[in-house]
């Protein structure tokens, strides 16, 4: 039973199984339990400078009119992601097979 | 009821409160080296000022909670703190500005120097803040503060070309001394759009426990406010247009600044204007150390009140007492306050993007304002003279320090 | 619900609506073969002081060893006292069950309350 503190791999840099890099561990979505809190996902992706500002970067309308451009963000799944190197988090697939966000 | 005596203080406030060492010294100055030809950067700051007060409450109103929250909430400590840091020192300059005007004030009365008034003045200010509340910090400064209403007396009493004055809000460039010209409209922009002063606002309508009822109100009294507060820091420039620039005279001390108003008042002129900034420095000092408490408290989670007794918000009354009694520590030390002023002026219009940015962020974030984000209006005017005031301040600064 | 955007730097208030401090630092558990959870919030200068910069942390950790309360460096609240999450995190307890308001107690006694009208 291993616990980790998430400011560790807040913004670590991951790559895929074969090492491309997919972007920086920038969210995690869990689910709010009777007990506890299960986490269900990470996010992670490429962000500008104004999104590595804003930590709502999902759901904030301004982001969205300048995002046009960028790659979405990976939706890694808890089973998908290898984080026994914190800072250096690597998925267990290769990013074709990875699910991406939709806004 | 209750709301039409908010709605009253709330502009008394703004009238009362708006003046104070870093809006008198610029007007002043600008005045006396440019007549009415930087009118225009007043009411450039005036406009700005209003719509940021505006949206502060209008932010508190809604999302009942204060900027400084919604800062650390939505950008997380590391961008917050980077913010808090900037800020936070800029206004401290202004601080330690505000208790030397006050020190100004009483040396001009009493001879004994600046140096021996910073502890009894830094102490006067500290007590209010101790065995006051909110209220009272607020209202009574700003209540004595109407003392300021002579300067716009003392401009009826002058009778100025007003064809000359309206002139003055359409930007035209002087003949000569380009770099102080535009050196003071930054100084001007700077001491109108203080950040603290939006954070200060949310504070206090949370403290007030505004809701949605209060956008009307708040409203107008952010606009009519910064608009009557504003227009008497271009009373005191036309004064010292009138008074100065005819004569020529360069306005670098403050004992020269109070004879600004023997002219209209020839026998209580030199009182009545160390009074007014006695009065609307402590008022401005008190604000300015509330506001840097709030700003690490709210940060940090405390419980930051001006309402209980100092026991029940023990963190926040420390921070306020430390942050008074290092401004302190500068005039001991016997710095000029009117240089302190200037620099401090700058800074501020220099660092304005730092916090407007984060603060416009937050303005457009549905989360927090549901229905009440801003309108196209507010984010345009804001970031045009945000903007301005950063081009002005990035260009004119270091001329100011090369060339002058 | 997103653990960065909405308990990451949150503020925490008590069962009888006092303000606590603000989720500082959050902790995640990866048990042996089952999903993982977040099991703990941590307040704490020193973590803050990680957050910023890693050159923070020794003169925070000596401040905080030196001066003050001198208490446990962290505070730690189970994920189970979380009762509702809106804008702030609202917890089934008591501020005082807890480290949290260690500063201010001890400011208000040491300081404070020294000072005339201090209450």
């Amino acid at each position: 039973m291993r616990e980790l503190e998430l400011r560790r791999i807040l913004g670590a840099k991951v790559v895929d199984s074969e090492g491309a890099h997919l972007g920086r561990l920038e969210e995690i979505e869990a689910e709010r339990g009777e007990e506890s809190c299960v986490i269900n996902s990470y996010i992670v992706e490429h962000r500008g400078l104004l999104d590595r500002v804003s930590t709502w970067a999902l759901t904030s309308s301004m982001r969205q009119r300048l995002l046009a451009k960028s790659p979405r963000p990976y939706r890694v799944g808890w089973n998908q992601m290898d984080l026994r190197d914190p800072h250096h988090p690597r998925t267990l697939l290769p990013k074709e097979l990875l699910e991406r966000v939709t806004e | 009821m209750k709301k039409i005596i908010q709605l009253a203080l709330g502009i008394v406030t703004g009238i009362g409160g708006f003046l104070e060492i870093g809006s008198v010294t610029t007007a002043v100055q600008a005045g006396a080296a440019f007549r009415y030809q930087l009118i225009w950067a007043l009411l450039l700051g005036i406009v700005c000022l209003g719509f940021m007060l505006e949206m502060s409450g209008r932010f508190a109103a809604v999302s009942k909670h204060t900027v400084i929250d919604g800062l650390r909430d939505r950008f997380g400590f590391g961008f917050f703190s980077i913010v808090l840091s900037g800020v936070a020192l800029v206004v401290f300059l202004v601080l330690v500005a505000e208790i030397g005007g006050v020190a100004l004030a009483i040396e001009m009365g009493t001879g004994v120097g600046i140096p021996w008034w910073g502890m009894p003045v830094a102490f006067l200010a500290w007590l209010l803040l101790w065995k006051g509340n909110f209220d009272l910090v607020e209202d009574a400064p700003s209540i004595l503060g109407l003392i300021t209403l002579f300067f716009a007396a003392g401009v009826h009493r002058l009778e100025p070309e007003w064809n000359d004055v309206i002139k003055g809000a359409v930007p035209s460039l002087p003949a000569t001394d380009k770099p102080h010209y535009w050196f003071l409209a930054v100084s001007i922009l700077g001491a109108s759009v203080s950040p603290h002063l939006m954070y200060f606002y949310s504070s206090g309508a949370v403290e007030e426990k505004w809701d949605k009822t209060y956008i009307g109100i708040n409203r107008i009294i952010a606009g009519a406010g910064a608009a009557f507060g504003g227009l008497l820091a271009v009373a005191v420039l036309i004064l010292s247009a009138l008074v100065f620039h005819a004569r020529d005279i360069d306005v670098e001390r403050f004992d020269q600044m109070a004879r600004m108003m023997k002219v209209p008042f020839p026998e209580w002129g030199v009182v009545l204007f160390a009074l007014a900034l006695g009065v609307t420095c402590l008022g401005a000092a008190m604000e300015i150390a509330l506001s840097i408490s709030y700003m690490i408290g709210q940060g940090l989670g405390w419980h930051c009140s001006e309402e209980g007794k100092p026991v029940e918000e023990a963190r926040f009354s420390t921070a306020y007492t430390v942050i008074l009694f290092l401004a302190t520590i500068p005039i001991l030390l016997n710095i000029d306050p009117i240089k302190v002023t200037t620099i401090a002026m700058a800074l501020t219009s220099a660092t304005l993007p730092l916090a407007i940015v984060p603060f416009l962020i937050l303005m457009n974030d549905d989360a927090y304002l549901k229905d009440f984000t801003n309108g196209i209006i507010s984010n345009s005017v804001v970031v045009v003279i945000m903007l301005i005031s950063f081009v002005l301040a990035a260009v004119s600064i270091p001329l100011q320090i090369f060339g002058g | 619900m997103r653990i960065v955007r909405d308990v990451l730097d949150k503020k925490l208030i008590d069962v009888d609506g006092s303000e606590m401090g603000r989720v500082d630092g959050i902790v995640l558990e990866f048990p042996q073969d089952r999903q993982p959870r977040l099991v703990r919030l941590e307040m704490g200068g020193e973590i803050l002081a990680e957050r910023v910069g890693h050159w923070l942390i020794r003169p925070v950790t000596w401040l905080g060893a030196h001066i003050g309360p001198r208490r446990k460096a962290r505070v730690s609240i189970d994920w189970k006292h979380v009762d509702r999450m809106g804008r702030d995190l609202h917890l089934d307890i008591r501020a005082d069950e807890t480290e949290a308001l260690a500063w201010e107690h001890w400011l208000a006694e040491n300081f404070i309350s020294r000072i005339p009208g201090g209450g």
